[in-house]
């Protein structure tokens, strides 16, 4: 099963590869031929281009194998044969979840190599060899979870603006109001960004745990209404967690 | 033996099972009948663990069924396969996931299905066949087969029900069935359950069924019998006897044995009546 889910995996990942590879191949070919080539790029410019594209192939990467991870399933009306397997629920979430996993890695090990190798283009936090496998991780546990329930491509939009629209709301309030300015945290090894990543990764997947050992064949609605309280917990705290400077 | 005990369950707010008991003793095999949507489909999936009852165990030789999920042969109703993957390659996967070490095409090469063809592109016969091969590939103590024997053809349905009856002849198996068609059946079943607002209204080994269910032509129904359903039929009514006990002083009219079919079709029209 592992190989099989691997296999699913890549595919996704080849077709987005595919469409986004194509603008810095556009580059590439003008190069070879100075008459067309009116922009001009130095090898500099070409990796930082490709650090840019990279990270937008990632991004959707991460969300595209998390939503798409029982997509065969769905597809195939083979729900119903996946759950009398006699493997543990949780064993059926790591067949699922690893392979994906291990190709996000190793597409985040490209992307660091690349980055290492970027000169002045990207240097913003969203793009930083930390942050940005955090978000990445981040955003594939959320659409992982999501990937449960059969609304899979809406979900996919609304976990990348949940994702979007948290951080931002917080960062108006924080910036607004002026009470929240003075909330402060001791901790001199965390920022409030890092707690809130933290947080909702680890309740975003006992919210996906739970809700698969409680899996079945019932209306997928029964089985979001219960998600969706799981996740009421990581999005307050990392909400609040936000606010929280380092000591 | 199979033993539900105080089995709960609903799909929203309305229960379909409440408090239900049940024993299927081992390689029994047992009929699951009833009106559309009394929950006969629901029942199987729940023995099959691919349901989770909000209330009571299932559990097989005291064991809960979620354990020995790698003893159970479920064919769903809704023909569940990877469509997508070739014949060998479910093969494969199926070995590797429930732990089979031979595959025995005991049924499939009689039935034109090539290895490499996709699942989704054999017929809804050849994909019960496969399936079924599949499961006793496993050699399963327990097989659940709901509602699948009417969409395939009259070859496939002998090959089927032949095999069955060879494994329930050589092997120690219960099986439980969901069918509406019953002429195919009577010859395997050895017990019905007819259920009715989530709990068991029939339950009676097949032999003792049939002494026990009459049709009674009369010219009009009979007030001294517990009848279950009445039709016209020309100028005289056929009326369907449960429980008759032998009372031959109360009939006034001809009395009619009845095959498995005529049976349930009895108990099913008296749901729609009453």
């Amino acid at each position: 099963m592992l190989i099989k889910e691997f296999k699913h995996g890549l595919k996704k990942v080849l077709n987005i590869f595919i469409v986004f590879l194509i603008i810095p191949l556009i580059f590439f070919i003008l190069r070879l031929f100075p008459v067309l080539d009116y922009f001009s790029l130095s090898v500099k410019d070409y990796i930082d281009i490709i650090v840019f594209f990279l990270w937008v192939i990632i991004l959707l990467s991460s969300i595209l194998l998390g939503t798409s991870a029982f997509e065969s399933e769905r597809k195939n009306n083979a729900f119903e044969y996946m759950l009398t397997f006699p493997v543990k629920k949780l064993k059926l979430i790591f067949y699922k979840f690893f392979p994906r996993l291990l190709i996000l890695f190793s597409l985040i090990i490209v992307y660091e190599i690349f980055y290492h190798f970027s000169f002045y283009f990207i240097k913003t936090s969203l793009f930083k060899p930390l942050y940005f496998p955090i978000l990445i991780i981040l955003l594939f546990i959320l659409s992982f979870s999501f990937s449960l329930f059969e609304i899979r491509d809406t979900m996919a939009l609304i976990v990348f603006f949940t994702y979007i629209g948290i951080f931002s709301l917080a960062f108006f309030f924080k910036r607004h109001l002026p009470l929240l300015q003075k909330l402060h945290y001791v901790s001199p090894f965390f920022s409030g960004f890092i707690l809130s990543l933290f947080f909702f990764d680890i309740f975003t997947i006992l919210g996906i745990i739970f809700t698969f050992l409680k899996f079945d064949l019932s209306p997928v609605k029964m089985h979001m209404k219960k998600f969706s309280i799981y996740l009421i917990i990581p999005i307050l705290l990392s909400l609040i967690s936000l606010f929280i400077k380092r000591g | 033996m199979i033993r539900i005990s105080n089995l709960s369950f609903s799909y929203g707010k309305q229960p379909l099972f409440k408090g239900f008991n049940l024993e299927i003793h081992r390689n029994q095999t047992l009929l699951i009948t009833g009106i559309n949507g009394v929950g006969k489909s629901t029942l199987l999936r729940l023995i099959a663990g691919v349901l989770l009852p909000k209330e009571g165990e299932i559990t097989y030789e005291g064991e809960s069924i979620y354990k020995i999920k790698k003893r159970i042969g479920f064919i769903s109703d809704s023909m569940s396969l990877y469509n997508d993957m070739k014949v060998s390659e479910i093969i494969s996967f199926h070995m590797n996931m429930f732990g089979i070490e031979e595959f025995h095409d005991s049924l499939i090469k009689h039935t034109k299905i090539s290895y490499s063809q996709t699942v989704g592109k054999l017929s809804i016969g050849q994909r019960v066949l496969l399936h079924l091969n599949l499961i006793l590939s496993q050699n399963p103590d327990i097989i659940l087969i709901d509602e699948v024997l009417p969409s395939i053809d009259a070859y496939l349905r002998d090959l089927f029900l032949n095999e069955l009856l060879n494994v329930i002849s050589k092997r120690e198996v219960t099986v439980v069935m969901v069918n509406l068609n019953f002429y195919d059946i009577e010859n395997i079943v050895d017990r019905v359950i007819l259920l009715k607002n989530g709990l068991i209204a029939v339950d009676e080994p097949i032999d003792v069924l049939k002494c026990r269910v009459k049709k009674l032509i009369c010219e009009k129904p009979p007030e001294n019998l517990p009848v279950i359903f009445n039709q016209r039929f020309g100028d005289n009514f056929e009326s369907f006897i449960y429980p008759f006990d032998n009372e031959k002083d109360k009939i006034k009219g001809e009395l009619v044995e009845l095959d498995l079919t005529d049976i349930i079709k009895a108990f099913i029209g008296g749901e729609y009546v009453n």
